[in-house]
């Protein structure tokens, strides 16, 4: 796997024709990273067909971290590689079902470790249903900062119930609003944006699953 | 482009700078490896005989040599955030939601629990019936932050450790949020432990109705360490803030 991601690199990055040719279906879309932190990062995506998927962060000097999703093929995905540097550059690479083909790049850069002890917490949390009001299980909340500046968004996946809880006190102190996006399991995007200082759960996420 | 060994290059008028060069390469690289190997050694044996002259001798909920069958302490649960650590293997509180029920039966209300994840915090929040987020593991030696909406002496059972095998807390760079059993014990006792003569961890901190009280070490050179902020005392039911400048350890009961 990792090899398979380093040779990727070297082909340039970007899309490449495997033996399958290019098959949107199962490359990653809106591949973003999210919770960066000093020593970890998180790498949200979706694809359109269920996957497997896995993450190789390439970094210099020479460093080569990785992670795969565990359990069944998903539409949503969300793969934490830990054991990074802060205030490095990294390039993360986004492979699906194992073939070179259906790959993507972002970049990021990893948070310098806060010198004052970090805020305490503030769980920004809500639900995602479908528009019959069905909890929407597995679906990929991103949480943005409204802001002029750019911010790492955090990120995470609803639980059985279709929640989620996720911690906004770094976003909460960079803007007063916040987007909320949410993508279903069938790959629909839908999103709302609220005042930060609200107080949780959140509006509901409204998606389409069909 | 074309590589070639010179057929003059080890036997030339040039042999002795090669040679020169080569034997202060190899030398260079000989001390760098003895210098490695000697500073591992002196801090392996400086932490085990230094931890002994501290005698930071253990009060806290530990067992002396055999395993006893249950204990208990009690938390004061604050209106409000609260940063608490469990200084034995909880019984009745083994993960988040659990803890949240305990609360619940014992008439106070915890809607969310968070834990450090190295760079974050990670939720789990109950409002009513819903539960939002993914439940986790409540583990011995981590600190939680749990926002209470009431007052509540809380009671916790548990079991305690063997105060021999009370393992070590590892301390990676960045800010952990650790819970110390050893007790009594004052915040530059437990940063003076990590730091061992070194400079490894500058800074404990705990969570005080709403703000952090602040306690900072700095080792400028040998002759001048400087201590900023009130020198606490270590409670093993409370959570801490530590930040590590490079990794580390918490030995306790040494």
């Amino acid at each position: 796997m990792v090899s398979g991601g380093v040779a990727c690199l070297v082909l340039g990055g970007g899309w490449v024709l495997g033996g399958a040719g290019l098959v949107p279906q199962r490359s990653p879309d809106r591949v973003q990273a999210v919770n960066v932190g000093g020593y970890s990062v998180g790498i949200s995506f979706a694809t359109r067909q269920p996957t497997k998927s896995c993450v190789v962060v390439v970094g210099w000097p020479l460093t080569l971290k990785g992670g795969c999703e565990k359990g069944g093929r998903r539409v949503t995905h969300l793969i934490e590689v830990k054991d990074l540097q802060p205030e490095r550059t990294y390039l993360a690479l986004v492979e699906t079902e194992g073939r070179l083909a259906w790959f993507k790049t972002v970049r990021v850069e990893t948070e310098a470790v806060e010198e004052q002890v970090p805020l305490p917490p503030d769980p920004g949390y809500g639900s995602v249903v479908d528009p019959e009001g069905n909890p929407v299980v597995g679906a990929l909340v991103v949480i943005y900062p409204v802001s002029e500046k750019f911010y790492y968004p955090v990120a995470t996946l609803t639980n059985i119930e279709g929640n989620y809880a996720v911690d906004i006190s770094p976003l909460a102190r960079l803007s007063d609003r916040l987007r909320i996006e949410a993508v279903s399991t069938q790959g629909i995007w839908a999103d709302l944006s609220v005042d930060s200082s609200v107080y949780s759960p959140f509006p509901p996420i409204t998606v389409r699953t069909d | 482009m074309d590589f070639k060994i010179r057929p003059g290059f080890f036997g030339g008028k040039n042999w002795w700078v090669t040679m020169t060069l080569s034997v202060i390469l190899i030398g260079t690289v000989g001390i760098a490896v003895i210098l490695r190997l000697t500073k591992f050694s002196s801090v392996w044996f400086r932490q085990g005989a230094e931890a002994g002259e501290m005698s930071l001798t253990g009060k806290a909920i530990v067992a002396e040599e055999a395993e006893v069958a249950e204990a208990e302490v009690s938390y004061e649960l604050l209106e409000g955030w609260n940063l608490v650590a469990f200084p034995f293997s909880p019984l009745t509180v083994k993960s988040a939601a659990l803890l949240i029920e305990d609360v619940r039966q014992q008439g106070g209300t915890v809607s969310a629990v968070s834990r450090w994840d190295g760079d974050g915090w990670q939720e789990y929040v109950e409002r009513g019936t819903e539960r939002y987020g993914y439940d986790f593991a409540i583990e011995p030696g981590k600190a939680y932050f749990l926002r209470s909406h009431d007052y509540l002496q809380w009671r916790v059972v548990g079991v305690p450790p063997i105060k021999k095998e009370v393992l070590p807390i590892e301390l990676r760079s960045g800010w952990q949020a650790i819970g110390i059993i050893q007790s009594p014990l004052t915040a530059g006792q437990v940063l003076s432990a990590i730091n061992d003569g070194e400079e490894r961890a500058v800074e404990i901190d705990w969570w005080r109705s709403g703000s952090w009280e602040v306690f900072v070490q700095r080792r400028y050179s040998v002759e001048n360490a400087q201590e900023y902020g009130t020198n606490f005392t270590i409670e093993p039911t409370k959570g801490y803030m530590v930040k590590a400048m490079s990794e580390g350890w918490l030995r306790q009961f040494e």
